[in-house]
């Protein structure tokens, strides 16, 4: 592909991923017309029932949902790299089951007295926080004994499944009302995200983005294998002691405030390598932030159900859209999937 | 010739893996321009002594220098500018290039962020020429034929420039054309650009035609470095292959 479309399809993604943004803030069940969100978001309107609305609640949602739809793409870049495996997305060093762990040891304890932490949404995060953590660094401690990627991934899927596990204990001895707490945190929800949440998400992120960039000519190198990138002078252990740092922290850290959100991750990449027609991961990443935050922006619009009163959870929209853009995908490069996985 | 004009040295170098020792006391002494093949049954230890001159694998005694260094004394990177290696490692990347593919060579002299210059660009299409698959550039790997990803395979390597180029089996699923075009390619190398190939084998005619060096795993489980002639007359390729080696 010539560097002029190239450029063409970034200036045409970032159009989109800014009208998206646009469309996420006049998109609500309140009824504020194109017009006066742009005259409140340009300081022209007196403060208002209208304004604290854009502000407080549609601001921040818009926001989360353009940095964590870049963030878990360039983590399910990431992942596709580490492991080259197609199927690889932000959730699979089981980081998103240790957060789900915590919540559900929180709500669980909820039960139990300490329920003051459930009512402070910074609270619930932060639990999830370390528990996405303790993961990603039990993860880093083996990825420092098992020196190939493959048996990594196996150990990755075997955490996700005994915390899963666990998690399914806590549930049977949860009582319904204290469960439904847990399985409503499941569903993903860009709204819990608070403008306070953002002041610690959107750096975390932002750097994970840069980081990403800053590895880019490693990861091209790691697409010919883990021996060829060794003998092209890449630090194997450097190089996936970064990858596992960056996708914890950033999957970790977007699990902890809007819970798991499913197949973006996975179905942006794909995406993106199918638009630029390119493995080159400084195209591939930045490609993916644009596209991944465009996506999740246009997931939450539809879940807001624009002219309805009611919201679905977003985690069943970007499945309804990221499962058919997988299949599809495939199905258009069935040769080229099939020659190659 | 000195010590110091030896690109490739190994004193008492033992090698295996996981404890498992599988050949020992291994003292080789490379000068440059030339073409070794390595050779031995399956199970012998070439793989694993290639592996362990390339520092993919450790050496579980001994030593291995290149131009007189150790090897441990040398960075992931800076041995990246001393050795190229291809491997019979499958690539997953299916909208990868053939021009992408060999331009991954120039990495180790390119800076921070990868970006190829105009003297990259010169070196990937010079090795292009050399293997014969300039008209392939933008060709998908995922099109090609077997011999035209070794022979991109190779590009990649020369397009590396360094002084050093080792190969795993590089014609061992080739039909004789591309073999026969592979082997002479590698030659030429040696000959015209002053490089040293180490490249694994199990084809006796095509080492006779083509190599300077033979390293042997024999029999015993012992490396030898004999030439065709003296393999032959020796008896030692009927005593490691077998008697009927030469039908084969």
């Amino acid at each position: 592909m010539s560097r002029i479309k190239t450029i063409w399809i970034f200036v045409a993604l970032a159009i989109l991923m800014l009208s998206f943004f646009v469309a996420d803030l006049i998109t609500g069940s309140a009824d504020i017309s194109p017009v006066k969100v742009l005259s409140i978001l340009f300081g022209q309107e007196e403060e208002s029932i209208h304004s604290y609305i854009i502000f407080r609640l549609r601001l921040p949602r818009a926001l989360a949902a353009l940095f964590i739809g870049a963030g878990l793409s360039v983590s399910g870049v990431l992942m596709q790299s580490l492991f080259r495996n197609p199927l690889a997305g932000p959730y699979v060093l089981g980081v998103s089951s240790g957060a789900s762990l915590m919540v559900a040891l929180m709500v669980m304890l909820g039960g139990t007295g300490l329920s003051f932490l459930l009512f402070s949404g910074f609270g619930l995060a932060l639990t999830a926080i370390v528990g996405a953590l303790a993961v990603m660094f039990l993860v880093l401690f083996i990825a420092i004994r098992v020196h190939d990627s493959v048996s990594l991934l196996i150990i990755g899927i075997m955490i996700a499944g005994l915390t899963s596990s666990i998690v399914g204990i806590i549930q049977y001895f949860t009582s319904p009302e204290l469960l439904q707490n847990y399985i409503v945190w499941t569903f993903g929800s860009l709204t819990a995200v608070e403008i306070g949440d953002l002041y610690f998400l959107i750096p975390v992120v932002s750097i994970g983005l840069i980081w990403s960039l800053s590895i880019q000519k490693s990861l091209n190198i790691l697409l010919l294998g883990d021996n060829n990138a060794q003998l092209l002078g890449v630090n194997l252990k450097r190089i996936r002691y970064a990858i596992i740092l960056i996708t914890g922290l950033v999957a970790g850290v977007i699990t902890a405030f809007a819970g798991p959100i499913a197949f973006i991750g996975v179905a942006v990449p794909h995406l993106v390598r199918n638009l630029f027609k390119t493995n080159n991961h400084f195209v591939v990443i930045s490609g993916s932030i644009f596209t991944g935050a465009s996506l999740l922006l246009a997931c939450d619009i539809i879940s807001q159900l624009p002219g309805t009163n009611i919201a679905l959870p977003i985690n069943s929209v970007t499945s309804l859209i990221g499962a058919p853009i997988i299949i599809w995908i495939i199905v258009k490069n069935k040769r080229l999937y099939a020659s190659n996985f | 010739m000195t010590e110091q004009n030896n690109i490739l040295t190994t004193n008492d170098l033992q090698i295996g893996y996981q404890g498992k020792v599988l050949c020992s006391s291994i003292n080789l002494r490379l000068q440059p321009a030339k073409m070794v093949a390595l050779m031995g049954v399956n199970g012998s230890g070439k793989s694993t002594l290639m592996r362990t001159l390339t520092g993919l694998a450790k050496a579980l005694k001994g030593s291995i220098e290149i131009e007189g260094k150790e090897i441990q004394k040398y960075s992931r990177e800076d041995l990246s500018r001393l050795l190229a290696v291809v491997l019979t490692d499958h690539i997953n990347a299916p909208e990868m290039t053939v021009k992408e593919l060999v331009g991954y060579g120039r990495y180790p002299h390119t800076g921070w962020f990868g970006r190829l210059r105009l003297e990259d660009l010169q070196r990937i299409d010079e090795a292009l020429a050399l293997v014969g698959m300039t008209e392939f550039k933008t060709r998908h790997l995922y099109t090609l034929s077997d011999g035209e990803l070794q022979r991109s395979l190779i590009a990649r390597a020369i397009a590396q420039e360094t002084k050093l180029i080792f190969l795993d089996e590089p014609a061992s699923h080739l039909d004789i054309p591309n073999k026969a075009m592979i082997i002479n390619l590698l030659k030429q190398l040696t000959e015209d650009q002053g490089k040293t190939i180490i490249y694994s084998s199990h084809d006796l005619g095509m080492v006779k035609k083509y190599a300077d060096i033979i390293w042997l795993f024999d029999e015993s489980g012992n490396l030898q470095e004999i030439t065709f002639q003296q393999g032959v007359e020796s008896g030692l390729f009927e005593r490691t292959f077998g008697e009927g080696y030469q039908s084969a």
